[in-house]
């Protein structure tokens, strides 16, 4: 149930206005002592109905009659699923998803946070279709993107949060600057301790590791002196000729040597012009479609030693990029030296990638910039606090929240739920029909204050 | 005496707290009116004729004898032991009304003291009979001036409270005359009203002379009051809410149907009746009740209704 005219329930104050009404008004018969009732009929009282305070059953009718109205004006409206999908059908929203490190931890349903996420993600989007998804690992920082696009969106608008809710992921600061009229919702999605243990060291190869294995509410740090046993396989997929895998190899050796790779749920793989179906990748690749794949791209465009590299980059490719695909880096020529594309799931595979197809040899100095920016930007460092597990409370949570209203001055014509107010009237007039046939009653003596 | 007025307002006789100096004073106001006594012939036996003098009163002119020898003579007469009176005082709860002015019990005390001056001066045997508390309440009917005052006393000593059963007293009333005498009874009459006139009737069968004197208060015949009204009963504390504004007219209707039915019920069974208002004055109700009672009829005691 929500209120369109809430500042009307003030009006409930006046549910005392019968009481006071009759105390101050009500009849008192003065006691006159008579030698005989004999010829007094007790019937000849004037029609209106005498009240006295503890008239409660007229005095309970008066005063529901003036709750109802007061409820009738507050416009009532009960959200029902199916009055849901016709005013949501009415509202933009800009659906913001934390993809940082805890979402990474489980539900208490033994889902992935972040798929839990993503999953009320589209289920937002599905209900109101003229809407945004931004996935960020620091929400704070896209509120006010979120916020900017709310402004110039028609409607109703709505700002939607999907996160765990850490502390720090957002405060009323952030909120401040959405629009006044749009409203927020913040849909904490609950996670339990996470699944393992996580490795950290100060640097890479660093003798000196802290195994942090998070709890429900507390941290658990093992530090230890020495090399810890790293996964070292290669966290994207490269795609090249047979002829080139050993520089390859030796590419990604190299990568590795110099960062950590770390677990990853992006999915980018790196396609050198010798990779024998990079045609047919070419031609089946579609624009980028995912925030987190934009997600990739920034990154790798960000990474400083790529553009240094790729600017004395020899180009082998001639091929102009396809439209619907990103440059990520050009050499000083302004030629391509990568770029990246949606590249859909193969025959047997479920997964859509990022596809960056690189325009230079396999083993190249540009080539292994490459393919440390893209490890690097599909699984960026975690940060140890992201497994502090200290969350912005509920009560907060709630206090931010904000029901999107219409803005002033605009008639919105898609609105068509009208209010409950009206059957809330019906029943005034109800109440003031039995009102009426209850003054109308025979007056009985005790409804009539005796002066004594 | 100094001759007063025979019209002492209520209020002002009511005022005053000697019940024997009222009553006195109230008969000296009726016989400044030269009344005669109510209740004279009754009990007087013919004894002798003389001859007619002029001033006799032609009443007891014998016409037959004046048939016959054409000559006129006057009857005297000779009273013969006194005349009994009982009176009974109505002392319910509703003779208390109203209590701002003079109520009707204050009235009736006056009435009855002063009839029992009146009984005892002319020689006859006085009493007073009432119900207080449900026991009776009575002095039996004597004469003389030290009886008179014994009577008087006992009327001033009594005080309206609770109810009455009239049947009873009334009857009871008339046992105590040990002959034929006159009941005579002060009471609104509000109680037992078909028991009362069975026993009124019972009463008079048996030979007495009996007399209804209804006591009202002007406000019971007006109903001077408006706006919503809880109005208690005085003998049994019934409340009754009512708008006397719109009662106004169909109270006066009943509480005339009401004092009609007495008077007619008392008319129909032989039995005197008068209405005392507490508005009049106790000498001129009392004057005109006995003037009405007094006068000439047909047949015995003819029933006759006087309205003071």
């Amino acid at each position: 149930m929500i209120w369109q005219n809430i500042w009307a329930l003030a009006g409930l104050v006046a549910v005392g206005l019968p009481i006071v009404a009759h105390l101050l008004s009500r009849d008192r018969a003065r006691v006159q002592p008579f030698p005989s009732l004999r010829f007094l009929d007790a019937a000849r009282l004037p029609p209106t109905r005498r009240t006295r305070l503890t008239d409660i059953a007229l005095l309970a009718v008066r005063g529901a009659l003036v709750a109802v109205a007061v409820f009738a004006l507050a416009q009532p409206l009960l959200l029902t699923a199916r009055r849901r999908r016709v005013l949501d059908a009415d509202v933009t929203r800009a659906i913001v998803v934390d993809t940082s490190a805890s979402m990474h931890r489980v539900t208490p349903g033994g889902e992935r946070t972040l798929d839990a996420a993503r999953r009320e993600a589209a289920r937002y989007l599905r209900e109101a279709p003229a809407s945004i998804v931004i996935e960020t690992n620091a929400p704070y920082r896209a509120i006010p993107g979120a916020a900017a696009w709310l402004a110039s969106a028609p409607g109703k608008r709505e700002l939607i949060v999907l996160s765990d809710f850490q502390v720090g992921t957002l405060d009323t600061a952030d909120l401040g600057i959405v629009p006044a009229d749009a409203g927020i919702h913040l849909a904490r999605i609950e996670a339990t301790a996470a699944t393992g243990a996580i490795d950290a060291s100060l640097e890479p190869s660093a003798s000196i590791v802290a195994r942090i294995t998070p709890a429900a509410d507390a941290m658990h740090v093992e530090w230890r002196v020495g090399k810890v046993a790293r996964d070292t396989a290669f966290p994207v997929v490269v795609l090249s000729g047979e002829q080139s895998r050993t520089r390859v190899r030796a590419a990604e050796r190299a990568v590795l040597t110099v960062h950590d790779a770390r677990p990853t749920h992006a999915a980018t793989m790196v396609v050198f012009p010798d990779y024998e179906q990079r045609a047919a990748l070419r031609n089946g690749a579609t624009p980028l479609d995912a925030a987190w794949m934009d997600q990739v791209v920034t990154r790798v465009r960000a990474d400083s030693v790529l553009a240094l590299a790729s600017l004395d980059a020899a180009v082998v490719d001639d091929a102009p990029p396809p439209a619907s695909s990103v440059v990520l880096a050009r050499n000083a020529a302004g030629r391509a030296v990568a770029y990246a594309a949606r590249i859909a799931p193969a025959a047997g595979d479920t997964v859509t990638r990022v596809g960056i197809f690189a325009t230079v040899e396999p083993g190249t100095f540009a080539s292994v910039a490459l393919l440390d920016a893209a490890m690097r930007a599909q699984s960026p460092a975690d940060d140890a606090t992201e497994l502090d597990p200290a969350f912005v409370p509920s009560a907060s949570l709630e206090r931010w929240e904000r029901i999107a209203s219409r803005r002033a001055g605009r008639s919105d014509a898609r609105d068509g739920v009208p209010s409950d107010g009206r059957w809330l009237w019906l029943g005034v007039l109800a109440l003031l029909a039995v009102e009426w046939l209850m003054r109308r009653r025979a007056p009985s003596e005790a409804a009539v204050e005796v002066l004594t | 005496m100094t001759a007063v007025p025979s019209a002492l307002s209520p209020e002002v006789v009511a005022a005053i707290d000697d019940l024997e100096l009222a009553a006195r004073l109230v008969v000296e106001g009726m016989r400044a009116g030269a009344h005669r006594s109510p209740f004279h012939g009754f009990s007087a036996e013919f004894q002798k004729h003389r001859p007619y003098q002029a001033g006799d009163d032609l009443k007891y002119l014998d016409w037959k004898l004046l048939a016959r020898t054409d000559r006129l003579y006057s009857k005297q007469f000779r009273e013969t032991t006194s005349m009994a009176v009982m009176i009974v005082l109505d002392t319910s709860a509703s003779m208390a009304f109203p209590a701002e002015s003079v109520s009707k019990f204050r009235y009736a005390q006056i009435v009855a003291a002063s009839l029992a001056h009146l009984i005892a001066t002319q020689g006859d045997a006085v009493g007073i009979m009432s119900m207080t508390d449900g026991a009776f309440s009575y002095v039996p009917a004597r004469g003389g001036r030290l009886h008179l005052r014994s009577v008087i006393a006992h009327i001033d000593r009594l005080a309206p409270r609770g109810a009455w059963q009239p049947s009873k007293v009334i009857a009871r009333g008339a046992e105590l005359l040990k002959r034929r005498g006159v009941v005579l009874v002060l009471s609104d009459f509000y109680d037992e009203e078909e028991e009362t006139r069975r026993a009124l009737r019972r009463v008079s069968r048996r030979g007495h002379d009996v007399a209804m004197l209804q006591v009202q208060a002007q406000e019971e015949s007006t109903l001077p009051f408006s706006g919503t009204i809880a109005f208690e009963d005085l003998e049994s504390g019934e409340r009754r809410i009512v708008d006397a504004g719109v009662a106004r007219d169909e109270y006066r209707r009943a509480y005339r149907d009401f004092l009609s039915r007495c008077r007619v019920n008392a008319t129909r069974d032989g039995i005197d009746y008068g209405l005392f208002s507490t508005a009049t004055p106790p000498a001129r109700a009392l004057q005109e009740f006995l003037l009405r009672r007094d006068a000439p009829s047909q047949s015995g005691h003819a029933a006759r209704a006087t309205h003071a």
